[in-house]
């Protein structure tokens, strides 16, 4: 009969996975240690940490709970950037106040809460709702905005962990901190050195951020905070980032930048911080370590001790953080000088779109205005055309100018390639319009009619009929009390 | 007021009427006096009984119960208990684990309900996790607590939130649930998979979880169940994390072990509560023999075509009927039977309808509310109907074909029947070994005790699956014990995967240190606690714009969806045109024919390892690698069952390793035969056909349960002089669940019984040649199989085993002993449909 080990081995298969040997640094692989005597030796000791840490060009810090590794850069104001300086984002980000308040107004920093729409790869456990319902918009009055605390206090949170999938068994192992002053950008990493150091890190990381302010992540409000969040919550300890406010520039980069991520020539409308740097300022990163790689870098650093392969992880991290940094302060740029500061007709339609969300009415249809123009004048793309031209009705519906609006609705109608749902519902509105504003039947019945035509399905199409008989309707008792002799019409 | 008594009144009425129609059905079906007839194993309704209505026997309400819960039951009428739900009630008290296991409507609910709204309303803080091994019964349950929950805080009680948790919770409700909560409803596979590996999202409930709540325990046998043990050993770990250590409150149907089942899943000692107060209305019980209608080859009706007729007396009588049949395929054929029979205007309301595994939520939703509002008067379904869901309480429950078990056949009797009013139920017998024996022996099936359900939550495939689960929950500490197995040991060859690091570790202190989870892998995604493979495949019409109209599990997926098969939902006939094996996907078109499908398998087992053989080299124990392949399938006529064709297939194979139990034929004892090499080898066969029938009741298990394969040893059989054990025939039972599920040691304990017992089936069958109720039926298994099989056993046994003990029945003859040899006209092809599983837990 095997041994229990042998038949274990049978069921479980498999060897350990290796990081293949291109990817190792320079010098010999060290060998892995598989059997579990020798492992147990392995496991990090104090001279084994101290290497590591000089490798990594950071320190060991010592704590009642366990040890664990720090690494501190300076990225200095003269630094390039790709075309900009490191000093430009960082006296962006100091300097323009109502920009940020602006931008807090359009997606409210609701502190995070546990894990409020659940970690990205919870969605296979826990199947999502439509989008829509998750990216709600919810203001939260329990919480301060930015501009009601200390203003400048603003800082970077980006996480490297052991998985994408969530859940207790997934750990942060490096949380990259960054803070600016007029010096330039500090960065600051935490390290866990081995999984018994987690409370340690997870309390210097609390000691650094207490009363930095506001934190400014990526994409952090479903996956950097929740996660952590959670790690506190796992060794039952309060969450000292808890109501502290939270801005995710995932959503106004996408708003801004999305779709030119599509044109940039990358084929896909990706809005990932590797695509946004080299888009917003021409960075492009050498030897960058691929983000699926990471998690198998930290398993064999924390098997055997070598800290090698882990250095371009934290340097991977590093421009994460300073792209981040990047991102919010060309963000905030563009929010502070307007529409002439768009560099294309997109950029413009997402700026406009972003002050349409913070409810700065007047902002967002200037932008939307020069959107449309700048569209116009290019001509390739109705779909955003008559995007921007939607919008820009709404917009000037909202401020209550509802003449301008119709004048936007008969823009979009008119708009040559304009995609034929957008028609629809520029018809639909310019018959509503005609019938109860400018109360122009005639007008109302050829909208309606037009309308038909376009062949609208399900409820649109009977509220379509409908319109059009009580149309008809009015107009019958409007000529039977004139005339009482119906005529044609042209 | 006067409404009412006239609603009272015409409700009377009706009940009259039913009971009526009830009396008259029984009596064309059985005619002669309603009660306490003799059994007449010869006949066609071999078994009347009739079981008499039980008062309610009350206690008060404990002392100390909290007022507001006591405003609240008196509001919605309830003024004493059933002395069950005060026994259990003590029980919690006192700090007792307990299981109840009452009847179907006996008010079990408030067993568990009572204690764990006291506990709420005394401590809001208090917590309670209910398990339902599936969806729809957490519905259920939960609409019925909150009815009780809206009373309290109507009478001005604090609010108690009630929320199920489940795949189909919003998101944006499950963070209020997580901390909300007092009373989560869930499934196991929801705590697996979405509670326990998020357990820091769920510290609130944790901390304070003082009830776990199972329902059903008795749906957790064999593999669910093992499972299931390790879902609740992690649970504990979670529970122990956050200082807290639940009680368990189980219920169960009858079956023998509900305590040691409770003790073995939730390794806790357990005290059971079994008896009664409840009343029960008056039920008839009938066991139908279908009659022979060939008495030279002893051909019995259909029991498909029986049973269509049994039902046809209710229906016709307007009382409302619940058909079980053994497989999805019958399930559908049956169906498609009393639609024939019973709807006539295409359009109208559908009024019966089928009901199994596989078909989407929402038409088994439509379902049950059509059985509730009465529109629906007869549904045929699997066992997927077995388990509680609401259904409301038909009038008539039929089983076509024995469920397999005492326990099951119960539960399906159940379903038919309220607290006052007469109900019947009929199971019909196929002419499977089983059923003729049941049939014949009713008191085997009146009087005995119902079946042990065995787990076996130490099987390595499985533990070794949830030590990773726990492993990601919380690392395991370098001394911690999780199960009966070494879990250091388990633990080291996960690290030798790379999937576990120990760190902390002082090199000197072997206890030092603990194993952490070292992969990017969310583990509880690759487990299934539901079967082998967690795929599932989607059958898609294409008839029109392509559809969803179905799915399946991976296992049944082979033998159900093979290309050219005929699916078959709600009587519906469907061809598949292509199997996506890939992409787990199956295309159906629609089609008019006359027959369906069944798919023919091959299985070759290889011995890995022996570990245990008697002293005559006979009897074995050991692991063995099993390979199963659908070759083949049959084309079937509806109506007359006739072979119409059949086709070849070349599709994967499924493989695994289990344990199993083997008999050897010793190469003396064959070559001593004097018959044919072909006669031999049917001989073989045929012992082994009724072995597999035997060592089924011997270990009251089901019969998906144990797999069988024959090695008939033909290279051998021609030249005598081969060494022993070299190839020689084998006859292999094994567990059907990789790693073996506890069947196949307790069989070769047994082996001696089991000879005898097969021997007495055999010699006991008055068939001259084999029948489906001894060695199989002629067709099958060739002229001498009978003759040789017999031989066979006098070798092997020598003759002390001529005298076995009659099985149970102690009021009759032997296993399939007495009553005419019956063959049926070729129904029966439940057993010879390896995927077609008498079905699953739906879910």
């Amino acid at each position: 009969m095997a041994s229990l080990t042998d038949r274990l081995r049978g069921i479980v298969g498999g060897a350990v996975p290796r990081l293949s040997p291109e990817l190792m640094p320079p010098g010999e692989a060290t060998p892995v240690a598989t059997d579990t005597a020798v492992a147990r030796s392995a496991s990090l000791r104090e001279p084994a940490m101290a290497r590591a840490a000089e490798v990594l060009g950071g320190q060991v810090v010592a704590a009642r709970t366990g040890a664990i590794i720090t690494v501190d850069r300076h990225y200095a104001s003269s630094d390039r950037y790709g075309r900009v300086t490191i000093g430009d984002i960082v006296d962006t980000l100091l300097d323009l106040h109502d920009a940020r308040a602006l931008l807090a107004r359009a997606w409210p920093p609701s502190a995070s809460g546990p894990g409020r729409a659940g970690c990205p790869g919870a969605s296979v456990v826990e199947p999502t709702l439509p989008r829509d319902r998750q990216s709600r918009r919810e203001p939260d009055s329990r919480f301060p905005t930015p501009d009601s605390r200390e203003p400048s206090g603003l800082w970077f949170l980006d996480l490297e962990t052991t998985g994408l999938a969530g859940g207790a068994g997934t750990q942060a192992f490096l949380v990259g901190c960054a803070c600016v002053s007029r010096d330039g950008v500090s960065v600051r990493q935490f390290l866990l050195p081995g999984y018994e150091h987690e409370r340690a890190l997870l309390a210097e990381v609390g000691d650094w951020a207490a009363e930095r302010g506001a934190i400014v992540t990526f994409n952090g409000k479903s996956f950097d905070v929740p996660l952590i969040e959670t790690r506190y919550l796992f060794h039952r300890v309060p969450f000292p980032l808890e109501g502290v406010p939270h801005v995710d520039m995932l959503h106004p980069a996408r708003r801004l930048w999305r779709a030119r991520g599509t044109l940039d020539g990358s084929g896909e409308a990706s809005c990932s911080l590797g695509t946004l740097e080299r888009l917003l300022a021409g960075v492009h990163r050498v030897g960058d370590v691929p983000g699926f790689e990471i998690p198998s870098r930290y398993f064999q650093f924390v098997r055997d001790g070598d800290a090698r392969p882990l250095e371009a992880v934290l340097e991977h991290n590093r421009l994460d953080l300073v792209s981040l940094a990047l991102v919010m302060a060309r963000a905030l740029t563009l929010v502070d000088r307007g529409p002439g500061a768009a560099r294309d007709a997109y950029e413009c339609l997402g700026l406009a779109r972003l002050y349409d969300r913070a409810g700065t009415l007047e902002e967002a249809e200037a932008a939307y205005v020069r959107a449309v123009e700048m569209l116009l004048r290019v001509g390739r793309d109705p779909e955003a055309t008559g995007e921007a031209l939607r919008r820009l009705a709404y917009c000037r519906r909202r401020s209550g100018r509802t003449h301008e609006a119709a004048a936007a609705w008969q823009q979009l109608a008119d708009l040559p390639r304009c995609p034929a749902g957008l028609r629809r519902e520029a018809r639909e509105a310019l018959a509503i319009f005609h019938e109860h504003r400018a109360h122009d039947l005639a007008a109302a019945r050829a909208h309606a009619e037009r309308l038909l035509v376009e062949q609208p399905s399900g409820r649109r199409r009977d509220e379509a009929e409908h319109r059009l008989r009580r149309i008809e309707r009015k107009m019958g008792r409007a000529r039977s009390l004139a005339s009482l002799w119906p005529e044609r019409e042209p | 007021m006067a409404a009412q008594s006239s609603a009272q009144v015409s409700a009377l009425r009706t009940q009259e009427k039913k009971e009526v129609a009830l009396q008259g059905a029984l009596q064309v079906l059985a005619p002669g006096p309603a009660a306490d007839r003799p059994d007449t194993p010869d006949g066609v309704v071999t078994a009347v009984r009739r079981l008499p209505a039980t008062p309610a026997s009350f206690a008060p309400f404990p002392e100390g119960l909290d007022p507001r819960l006591l405003k609240a039951l008196a509001a919605r009428g309830a003024t004493e208990l059933y002395t069950h739900q005060a026994a259990a009630f003590a029980h919690i008290a006192a700090g007792r684990n307990i299981v109840v296991t009452t009847p179907t409507a006996s008010g079990k609910t408030l067993c568990y309900n009572l204690p764990v709204l006291d506990a709420v309303l005394k401590n809001p803080a208090t917590r309670a996790l209910y398990l339902f091994p599936t969806k729809a019964l957490a519905q259920d349950q939960m609409a019925e607590l909150h009815e009780i929950a809206g009373t309290i805080s109507d009478e001005g009680g604090d609010e108690i939130g009630v929320h199920t948790y489940d795949g189909d919770t919003p998101q944006d409700a499950r963070r209020t649930i997580r901390t909300r909560a007092h009373v989560v409803l869930s499934n196991p596979d929801m705590l697996h998979s979405g509670i326990l590996p998020h357990h820091p999202k769920w510290a609130k409930l944790f901390e304070n979880l003082r009830f776990v709540v199972i329902d059903e325990l008795h749906a957790y046998r064999g593999v669910f169940g093992s499972h299931l043990a390790n879902v609740l050993r992690r649970l504990r770990r979670v529970c122990r994390h956050y200082g807290s250590d639940p009680q368990f409150i189980c219920s169960s149907a009858t079956i023998a072990n509900p305590a040691e089942l409770a003790e073995r899943l939730a390794e806790r000692p357990f005290a059971l509560v079994e008896k009664s107060g409840a009343p029960r209305g008056e039920k008839f019980f009938v066991f139908v023999n279908p009659p022979v209608v060939n008495r030279e080859l002893g051909i019995r009706r259909s029991y498909l075509n029986e049973s269509r007729r049994v039902a046809g007396e209710f229906l016709r009588r307007n009382l409302q009927v619940i058909l079980f049949a053994q497989s999805r395929l019958a399930t559908e054929i049956l169906t498609t039977y009393l639609k024939d029979d019973f709807e006539d205007v295409p359009g109208m309301p559908e009024k019966i309808r089928g009901y199994r595994g596989g078909y989407l939520p929402l038409r088994r939703r439509e379902i049950e509310k059509g059985l509730r509002e009465g529109q629906v008067r007869g549904v045929v379904s699997t066992n997927a109907l077995e388990l509680g869901i609401d259904i409301g309480a038909l009038d008539v429950s039929i089983m076509a074909g024995y469920p397999g078990t005492i326990a099951a056949t119960w539960q399906r009797a159940g379903r038919a029947g309220r607290r006052a009013a007469r109900s019947a139920a009929v199971m019909v017998a196929s002419s499977a070994p089983i059923d003729q024996f049941v049939v014949r022996h009713p008191s085997y099936f009146f009087d005995a005790s119902p079946e042990h359900a065995l787990v076996n939550p130490d099987n390595l495939n499985i533990l070794v699956n949830h030590v990773k689960c726990a492993a990601f929950e919380l690392p395991f500490t370098a001394v911690e014990e999780y199960g009966r197995v070494n879990v250091q040991e388990v633990l080291g060859v996960l690290q030798e995967a790379g999937l576990v690091h120990l760190s902390g570790a002082d090199p000197d202190d072997e206890t030092s240190g603990q194993w952490h989870w070292t992969s990017e892998s969310y583990p509880a995604d690759a487990v299934s606690l539901r079967s082998v493979s967690s795929d599932n495949f989607v059958v898609v019409d294409q008839t029109g714009e392509p559809k969803v109209i179905a799915e399946t599990d991976f296992t049944s997926a082979l033998s159900m969806l093979h290309p050219k098969a005929i699916y078959i939902v709600e009587g519906r006939l469907f061809q598949v045109e292509k199997l996506d094996f890939e992409g787990r996907k199956a295309y159906v078109r629609s089609v008019d024919c006359d027959y369906y499908t069944t798919a023919i398998d091959y299985t070759k087992v290889t011995i890995l390892d022996t570990f245990a053989r008697d002293a005559a080299a006979v009897a074995h124990h050991g692991e063995v690698h099993v390979v199963s392949r659908v070759v083949g399938f049959k084309k079937i006529k509806f109506h007359t069952n006739e072979n119409v064709g059949s086709g070849e297939l070349d599709l994967p194979e499924h493989q695994m390793h289990t344990t199993s139990y083997w008999l050897e034929v010793p190469g003396p004892v064959l070559a001593a035969l004097p018959y044919a090499v072909d006669d031999r080898r049917d001989g073989i066969r045929g012992l082994a056909y009724a072995m597999k029938n035997v060592a089924q009741l011997l270990l009251m298990c089901d019969q998906r349960d144990v797999g069988l394969s024959v090695n008939a040893g033909d290279e051998v059989v021609a030249g005598p002089a081969v060494a022993p054990g070299q190839d020689a025939p084998r006859i292999f039972l094994y567990d059907a669940y990789p790693g073996g599920i506890g069947f196949s040691a307790p069989l070769y304990g047994m082996h001696d019984e089991l000879l005898a017992r097969t021997r007495v089936l055999i010699e006991g069958c008055e068939c001259e040649n084999g029948c489906p109720t001894c060695v199989g039926p002629v067709g099958e298994t060739g002229p001498l199989a009978k003759t040789v099989a017999l031989r066979l056993l006098q070798h092997v046994i020598g003759d002390a085993g001529a005298e076995a003990p009659a099985l149970r029945a102690a009021d009759g003859p032997m296993l399939g002993g007495a009553g005419a040899p019956s063959l049926e006209s070729g129904t029966e092809r439940r057993d010879s449909t390896p995927g077609d599983t008498p079905d699953d837990v739906p879910f």
